[in-house]
């Protein structure tokens, strides 16, 4: 692992404007990277068979950031051959093919920077306080929980 | 001694309450159980959704047992769904 001098000002963003995907693949390559891996979270026009209009993300947006930076040094820990992570969510009203989430790895080597993405999406859905709320033509439905009506208790 | 506790809610949570701030009383060293209490009582719509809730004080989660210093904000949420659209 670098010393954090040695890497760029690291992304970890909860914005309201639109994502670049090019963006945050510039923020993370440096000279050391031999492969830059880029997820792009993207609406989607379904959702268990219902047509999507919109989606709405919501975020604590401190602590947000907060856990965005947890799991980039995460990642520097795990895989000493990543170079630079990037993460950057989107919330507001999106669109359909609009970017929620852009995510950003590079390595020295792809593996690196592939297994690293895949790990950062994965836990960022399960650890960083955002929210969204699927608007259809007739409704919407916050997305997290089982159904409307959890148990009682 | 009763303090004053102030509480942020997010998404569905927020929405249930019909407001994203609230300021709850509760005795001086209070947990933040005591303060969902607190809370639920004043709304007593979110009370349904304890066994899904998550508790933060600042930017960590904390547990229901932790203990709420003077100046310090208790945030109640559902389980996070951000990132892309889920695999449903």
């Amino acid at each position: 692992m670098l010393p954090a001098r040695e890497r760029r000002e690291p992304v970890y963003r909860v914005t309201t404007e639109p994502l670049s995907a090019d963006a945050l693949a510039e923020a993370v390559t440096v000279p050391e990277a031999g492969g830059v891996s880029v997820f792009l979270g993207v609406v989607r026009a379904r959702s268990a068979g219902r047509r999507v209009v919109a989606l709405e993300y919501e975020a604590h947006a401190p602590m947000a950031e907060a856990k965005l930076k947890e799991i980039g040094e995460v990642v520097y820990r795990r895989w000493p051959g990543v170079k630079q992570v990037a993460m950057a969510h989107r919330i507001g009203r999106l669109g359909i093919g609009e970017a929620s989430v852009v995510i950003a790895v590079s390595a020295a080597h792809r593996a690196d920077a592939f297994e690293a993405c895949q790990f950062a999406i994965d836990r960022l859905k399960e650890t960083v306080p955002i929210w969204k709320r699927e608007i259809f033509e007739d409704g919407a439905v916050w997305v997290g929980l089982q159904g409307e009506s959890p148990p009682a208790g | 001694m009763a303090v004053r506790v102030p509480v942020r809610l997010f998404a569905r949570f927020r929405e249930a309450a019909g407001r994203d701030r609230v300021e709850v009383e509760v005795p001086d060293g209070a947990t933040v159980a005591e303060v969902w209490s607190a809370l639920t009582a004043v709304h007593p719509a979110l009370a349904r959704y304890r066994p899904h809730t998550l508790f933060a004080v600042g930017n960590e989660y904390v547990g229901a047992d932790h203990p709420v210093q003077p100046g310090e904000e208790v945030a109640c949420f559902p389980p996070v769904s951000g990132g892309s659209p889920c695999t449903a």
